[in-house]
């Protein structure tokens, strides 16, 4: 999956390094230190019962049993250095008594009471120094509830010789166990983090109780703090029964499948049930350990394994696989202890309790597995929608571009067009007429009609370099070119635009209908006219509309409608332009009138109104 | 034509002052044939020469004093500016007039940098032909709305405050501005004249000297020809 081929070898080396680490407590065997005086045989007491002579290691044969043992050793000769005595392993409770006098108690100054069975011990014997000769050591053991009594063969040395034995054992028995709880409570807290952020996954929920539930099996710890706490652990060590419940369905949860609802209620109706029994005092809290708790809890962690092994194998899930191997070796261990409680085993040591690590190891592995895949998820997730985000912006970038030459040939393409047909406006009927003139030999109207096409031609360049607002300025370059032109017909024009208001959205194609318009109300003016005086003038109408009026002096205007066809063109010009164009009579003479709105409206732009 | 020559007759009393030296360059026949005889209708100069090419132009102008050039841009072998710059670089009193068809702005702009104080347009009347000459050699130059346009857009484009203010848009004077401005925007000298409370004459003469500061003087001749010549839009 996302673990590549190179890590896939390093998870093999370590899976095998970490099956032969958990399964030590399955074939070590603690060293015993060689130099030290060895008591291997004891005699044994038990109360109502004839003494009798044991070997050593010992368990005792039934549980809740007081048995006392006692041992002799000769010294040859006053030891020059304080004597020790060292027990390898005692559960779970042993007074030791040297000569008669109590040199330790273990049950007043052990860490480890209740539930840690199988404990270490190390003992100055007498304070000062032993005499030499024969000494009696007596110990009193107590078995624990659930299993039965043990006590291993003893050894007497100095501290060099035993001291680093009962170190390793201290290491091993107490140090190991708390730190299973250091990591337990350690996760418990992770996995409620991980469960407070992703409610919804029900996996870390599980984990959490699992965690949280099993830690009740260390009750016995609170001995020092809650005396009687040893009348509990029956009912702390049912809850923490649920615990196998909570495994079923977090097996069962890594497998994908959904946990039955009868097994999800028995995590809590079992354990109930039996608190429930040993409250009412229907049955007694020793018998229902022995047997329904231990049985459960016994059996259940292999049902666990089936559950893991049929994801691993068969539903093909590689989480199963983190659990399965841990299970294996925690059902092993169950089952070892099961054989100890049932008598079937003489070793102390619950070997569960270490196991417990092994599956909370497991368990952060998924964690760390699990966190390890979304994040690696989410990098991918990041880096394709970066992938996607940057093909789309080069789309759009291209589209763009692709856009913008769209428009830029658009607008020239019509530039062209409006060009082209001004041009043909003015331009290119000029020339036709002078052709026409230049066949008949007309050299007057020649250049008459060369001088309108020039100056036409002007009017079109001209305004091609007006911008918005600059319509009074397109008109100013119209008189400059009709001065001259009327000065030499003897007509006197009459130009005044200062009163024109500023019109906005001019274009250079709205400019030259404008100035055409006025153009051919001169050039009528003098045709038709003939008109001797001649007054342009720009004027603000209502509502800031702007007016432009051309007055002649020539023959009044009759609607009759000679001029026809040059009167059609204007009128067009002028709608194209968004004002309108009035012709009226004068008492002397003739106005055209003509009205532009404030705002030129560029929406007619390509409109461009086609020529005579 | 008539009413041209009669118009020269009035106005061309040259009787007491030198006549003008006129050089004409103009690569087209029959204009410059135009020219020549509508000048040879002026009182006030006479054509040392009318010339078809700039090299031609160029050798006048090395040989004889030349009081006004009258120059078509566009010329076979070469630019009118340069006539005109060599006009301005030997004889800086001469007057220099563009002759252009359209008299577009980019033409009369460049014209004016390189010195032109006037321009004509090729179908212009003989009369008005004359009478701007006169109007040129008596300090006035006229100006149409779109070039002062032109030009108030590049004073501006130029005269950032960020910038060191250049040479030309320093030199204006406020009442000269105002002139340009109110052209512009499109007023007839007479108002223009009449809003500045000036009399109608002098505001030809502002122009001129508008013209006059316009003109590219200190710059390097690469920069001017890349500029010129590579920007002029004929």
């Amino acid at each position: 999956m996302a673990v590549s081929r190179r890590w896939r070898w390093l998870g093999v080396i370590l899976a095998v390094l970490a099956i032969g680490v958990a399964s030590m407590p399955l074939w070590l065997t603690l060293p015993v230190p060689p130099q030290a005086l060895v008591i291997d045989q004891a005699r044994f007491l038990e109360a109502g019962l004839a003494p009798q002579q044991v070997d050593l290691p010992h368990a005792q044969g039934s549980r809740h049993v007081q048995g006392r043992y006692r041992m002799d050793f000769e010294l040859a000769q006053a030891p020059a250095q304080p004597l020790y005595l060292f027990i390898p392993m005692f559960s779970y409770r042993a007074v030791v008594e040297l000569d008669g006098d109590v040199v330790l108690d273990t049950g007043a100054d052990s860490l480890v009471p209740g539930v840690m069975l199988g404990a270490s011990a190390l003992l100055r014997l007498s304070g000062g120094g032993l005499a030499a000769g024969r000494h009696t050591l007596d110990i009193q053991l107590q078995a624990p509830g659930i299993a039965r009594g043990y006590l291993s063969a003893l050894y007497v040395g100095t501290a060099q010789q035993l001291a680093p034995y009962h170190r390793l054992r201290v290491l091993v028995f107490e140090h190991t166990r708390m730190m299973v709880l250091a990591c337990q409570l350690l996760l418990l807290v992770a996995t409620l983090m991980v469960w407070m952020y992703r409610p919804r996954e029900f996996l870390y929920g599980w984990l959490f109780l699992l965690l949280g539930v099993s830690t009740a099996s260390y009750a016995g710890l609170l001995a020092d703090i809650v005396p009687d706490v040893f009348d509990w652990l029956p009912y702390a060590f049912t809850i923490s029964m649920s615990s196998v419940f909570i495994l079923h369905v977090i097996a069962l949860e890594i497998n994908g499948a959904t946990p039955p609802f009868w097994l999800r209620a028995c995590v809590a109706a079992v354990p109930g049930a039996c608190l429930l029994a040993m409250a009412s005092g229907m049955v007694p809290a020793g018998a229902l350990m022995i047997g329904v708790v231990t049985p459960i809890m016994v059996v259940s962690p292999l049902i666990t394994v089936a559950i893991s092994a049929w994801g691993a194998l068969v539903k093909k899930v590689q989480e199963a696989w983190l659990l399965l191997l841990p299970l294996c070796f925690f059902s092993l261990a169950t089952l070892h202890d099961g054989a100890i409680v049932a008598g079937m085993l003489d070793g102390p040591v619950f070997l569960s309790l270490y196991y417990r690590q092994l599956l909370i190891m497991a368990i952060a592995a998924i964690l760390m597995r699990r966190l390890g895949l979304s994040l690696t998820g989410l990098d991918g997730a990041n880096a394709h929608l970066k992938e996607t985000l940057a093909e789309r912006e080069a789309e759009l970038y291209r589209l763009y571009e692709e856009e913008r030459g769209e428009a830029a040939r658009r607008v020239r393409s019509e530039e062209r067009h409006r060009l082209t047909e001004d041009l043909h406006d003015g331009l290119s009927g000029h020339l036709a007429s002078i052709i026409a003139l230049a066949e008949r030999g007309h050299a007057t109207g020649i250049e008459r009609t060369a001088r309108e096409a020039l100056d036409d031609l002007r009017l079109v360049i001209h305004s091609l370099d007006i911008g918005d607002r600059e319509l009074m300025a397109a008109l100013s370059g119209l008189r400059e070119r009709l001065e001259p032109r009327l000065r030499r017909l003897g007509v006197n024009l009459e130009w005044s635009m200062a009163r024109l208001p500023e019109i906005s959205g001019v274009t250079p194609a709205h400019a030259l209908n404008t100035l055409r318009i006025v153009q051919e109300a001169v050039t009528n003016a003098l045709r038709h006219g003939p008109a001797s005086h001649i007054a342009v003038r720009g004027d603000t109408g209502p509502q800031g509309v702007a007016l432009i009026t051309v007055d002649n002096d020539g023959a009044p205007y009759a609607d009759a409608g000679e001029c026809g066809v040059g009167l059609q063109n204007m009128r067009r010009r002028a709608a194209f332009l968004g004002g309108t164009l009035r012709v009226e009579a004068l008492a002397a003479g003739t106005r055209v009138t003509l009205t532009l709105p404030p705002r030129l409206s560029g929406d007619e732009a390509d409109a461009c109104p086609e020529g005579s | 034509m008539e009413s041209g020559s009669a118009r020269t007759d009035t106005t061309g009393q040259g009787g007491d002052t030198a006549l003008c030296r006129t050089l004409l360059v103009e690569d087209d026949e029959p204009l410059r044939l135009r020219f020549e005889s509508i000048l040879s209708g002026w009182r006030g100069g006479r054509v040392v020469a009318a010339c078809g090419t700039l090299g031609a132009a160029m050798a006048v102008l090395q040989n004889e004093p030349v009081d006004l050039l009258i120059t078509d841009l566009r010329l076979p072998d070469g630019h009118g500016i340069q006539g005109i710059r060599r006009l301005r670089a030997t004889n800086p009193q001469a007057e220099a007039m563009v002759v252009s068809a359209l008299a577009d702005n980019e033409v009369v702009i460049a014209a004016i940098e390189a010195g032109a104080t006037g321009y004509l347009l090729k179908d212009v009347d003989a009369a008005d032909l004359i009478e701007a000459i006169e109007e040129l050699r008596a300090g006035r130059s006229p100006i149409s709305s779109s070039i002062a346009r032109v030009i108030v857009r590049r004073l501006g484009a130029r005269g950032q405050p960020a910038e060191a203010p250049t040479r030309e848009a320093a030199a204006l004077t406020p009442r000269e501005t105002e002139v340009l401005w109110g052209i512009a925007k499109g007023l007839t000298y007479a108002e223009v004249a009449e809003q500045l409370g000036v009399s109608r004459q002098t505001v030809p003469v502002h122009i001129k000297n508008i013209y006059r500061k316009l003109q590219v003087g200190n710059r390097s001749e690469a920069v001017f020809e890349a500029s010129r010549l590579g920007l002029i839009w004929l």
